[in-house]
């Protein structure tokens, strides 16, 4: 029951990050008439590393970025 | 209390790698609502020096710019009276104007824009006596070419390669037609470079490589929020960007941004960035893979895993039959990581 309790962490984080970066890349303003646009279909945990101060984790990202012209906005 | 830790054990074999890990760290519980029970025992901390190095991440990006966008963005900008020659005195005793007649039209082909321009050409020309004038209308055609400076400037190079006449000018003098369409050349080949500066002027403020290079590049350096909640902050770490030539296929100029980054995922107290905010220069590639694969390295401090914890099973009794426990308090610490990851 603790165990469940805790285990939450990780896949928030997994799925928060995964979202977030989605998120903040799709359609992002990169420059008038230029938007990006992204696709997350990967996400793993690589390894893991437990220091004195904390806990590092490794988590592979795969996906595929682009970046498009849109909408022409006259000067 | 060492049942509970015994069954959680087993569970263990069960689980993924995870699972495991957490459950693992649940057994340093410091738990002082388990009464009857002697106080837990910690062990002895044990953690792994030599960090695995983080290896260095690819963001791939294909860029992808419709000729169409260019298309439309040169015809909302080329309209009307392109080039004017008001004075008889230049040498060639006409003045001429040169209008759009229809859309230009963009076709590409490796590294070269192309275009097609018709236009309607007015010629006065001087005949000493009078002034005899004649309208004609011509089909250029022009090419662009462009290649990348060190400091991402875009320079494009636009020259105007041949021309056709679809109707010579031909003025009425005394009832007879003097054709003017062999003057009129001297004109065109006179406002060659003009229309090919213009042309430049606008595919340099419309498509200003350097401000979009620039502008990437600072979001990508600053630490994002990525959550408020778990106080997420992201660094890119960005250290190399690279571009492949820009190439014309089919319908679109293409060109791969390949970003080398070490990313990282700080919770906690928002980090400071890696200071690095000037662009690398321009740096061109062959072939890239279309695809982004990164290596995101998230720092868990053990304050926030224990605020965390806390936050979620702090007062909490869990119960195992006439046996209960509550979470008062939770300590984190790193024990025989090499024996954990087998």
């Amino acid at each position: 029951m603790i165990q469940e309790n805790i285990n939450f962490y990780l896949t928030l984080n997994l799925n928060d990050t995964k979202k977030e970066l989605e998120k903040q890349l799709n359609e992002y303003p990169l420059a008038t008439g230029f938007r990006m646009k992204s696709k997350i279909d990967q996400l793993s945990v690589d390894n893991i590393q437990i220091t004195s101060d904390g806990i590092l984790i490794d988590m592979g990202i795969g996906g595929n970025l682009g970046i498009f012209t849109s909408t022409v906005q006259k000067k | 209390m060492k049942e509970q830790i015994t069954t959680i054990a087993t569970k263990i074999n069960k689980m993924t790698r995870l699972n495991l890990f957490f459950t693992f760290l649940l057994t340093v519980f410091i738990i002082m609502g388990c009464s009857g029970q002697k106080e837990l025992v910690s062990p002895t901390p044990q953690y792994n020096t030599a960090l695995i190095p983080l290896p260095v991440s690819k963001l791939n990006i294909p860029v992808n710019l419709k000729l169409a966008v260019l298309e439309t963005i040169i015809n909302s900008q080329l309209t009307g009276l392109l080039y004017e020659d008001k004075d008889f005195n230049d040498g060639d005793r006409m003045k001429v104007k040169v209008y759009k007649r229809n859309p230009i039209r963009l076709s590409g082909k490796e590294n070269e824009i192309r275009y097609k321009i018709p236009l309607t050409i007015q010629v006065i020309y001087d005949a000493m006596v009078t002034n005899v004038s004649a309208s004609g209308e011509i089909e250029l055609e022009a090419k662009t070419s462009f290649k990348i400076a060190k400091d991402w400037t875009l320079k494009t190079q636009t020259d105007l390669t041949h021309y056709v006449w679809i109707k010579k000018p031909v003025a009425q003098v005394a009832g007879m037609n003097i054709p003017l369409g062999s003057l009129a050349d001297v004109i065109l080949n006179n406002s060659k470079s003009y229309l090919g500066k213009q042309i430049d002027e606008m595919t340099a403020t419309y498509f200003d490589l350097k401000a979009i290079v620039a502008s990437a590049w600072s979001s990508i350096t600053r630490v994002l929020s990525v959550s408020e909640e778990y106080k997420a902050w992201l660094l890119v770490n960005p250290n190399k960007v690279t571009m492949s030539p820009m190439v014309i296929q089919g319908d679109s100029i293409q060109t791969y941004l390949s970003l080398s980054a070490k990313p990282q995922l700080n919770i906690g107290e928002k980090p400071m960035t890696n200071g690095v905010t000037k662009i690398p220069d321009y740096a061109q590639v062959l072939g890239e893979s279309q695809r982004t694969i990164l290596v995101l390295r998230t720092k868990l401090p053990f304050s926030e895993t224990k605020s965390l914890t806390l936050k979620q099973v702090g007062g909490q009794t869990f119960s195992s039959g006439k046996k209960s426990v509550t979470v008062e308090d939770v300590n984190y610490f790193g024990i025989s990581w090499l024996d954990f990851k087998k």
